[in-house]
């Protein structure tokens, strides 16, 4: 199953806040690393259909004073979700192997 | 500048009135027939020292001021901070908007990066920002929920019924 741009860069910022990847610190993760924001609302509604597909699972997590007793919902990704995200990127790069772009360094 | 004047006591010694203060500072140990140059050098000694211990004392006090000043400055923004809370009718639009199973964990992660901002950029910046997060969740927020109570099913019915296909 494909995976889109915006699922690939959850997943991946998914992969780098294990074990502690949580909506706040996806957030973060992805404006440091992507330069940019992205709407929390685009993160959550992300994690939900990758979780339809059973390439996320979440749990729950214990609720602390500075959310409003709110509880921090963490997210990991599922052996299928990892396939997916494997064969994803192996397309992308198959997709870039060869090709020249102006002002690339890598 | 402190004003000053001597006084001769009775028993021979030179005491020094500083104006304004009832203090009586006595000199004693100076010769009988002192020079009056003598009795100035020794005035303006006890006066300097005087003048020092007052500065120290005015330090002090400042010093005093100045760390109960900042105590009660970190005291109101503590105070600020914890009474600070996101706009309402906000966090009204997501827990609307949000998918039930992830709503209270998504307006906690509102709620955190509204305090990380407080202390940042204050108060009002947070609630700004805060608003700006809001409106472009709407988007998305209002497109899941369509999904959810499948309205784009209600509408292909409506039109397949309509247009009779």
């Amino acid at each position: 199953m494909n995976l889109k741009q915006t699922e690939q860069v959850v997943m991946l910022a998914i992969l780098r806040k294990q074990p502690d990847a949580y909506g706040v610190s996806l957030y973060e993760e992805l404006e440091k690393r992507l330069d940019k924001e992205i709407p929390m609302a685009t993160i959550y509604v992300t994690l939900e259909n990758l979780e339809k597909k059973g390439f996320v699972k979440s749990k729950q997590g214990q609720a602390t004073a500075e959310r409003g007793g709110r509880a921090k919902m963490f997210f990991e990704i599922t052996g299928k979700g990892q396939a997916a995200l494997n064969a994803s990127l192996r397309a992308l790069d198959r997709l870039r192997e060869g090709t020249k772009l102006a002002g690339a360094t890598a | 500048m402190i004003q000053w004047h001597t006084e001769k006591l009775d028993d021979g010694g030179i005491g020094i009135r500083i104006q304004g203060q009832d203090e009586l500072i006595i000199v004693n140990g100076l010769p009988d027939h002192a020079k009056a140059e003598d009795v100035s050098r020794a005035m303006m000694e006890v006066v300097a020292r005087y003048e020092l211990k007052h500065l120290r004392e005015t330090h002090q006090e400042a010093l005093y001021k100045l760390n109960a000043a900042a105590l009660e400055a970190v005291r109101a923004t503590v105070a600020a901070k914890e009474s600070a809370s996101p706009p309402f009718l906000a966090e009204f639009v997501v827990s609307f908007l949000a998918p039930e199973k992830s709503a209270q964990a998504f307006l906690g992660d509102l709620q955190e990066i509204f305090h990380k901002n407080v202390d940042r950029f204050g108060e009002q910046q947070a609630r700004r920002k805060y608003w700006l997060q809001v409106a472009s969740s709407v988007g998305p927020l209002l497109w899941l929920w369509l999904k959810r109570i499948g309205f784009f099913t209600v509408l292909i019915d409506y039109f397949r019924s309509k247009l009779g296909f």
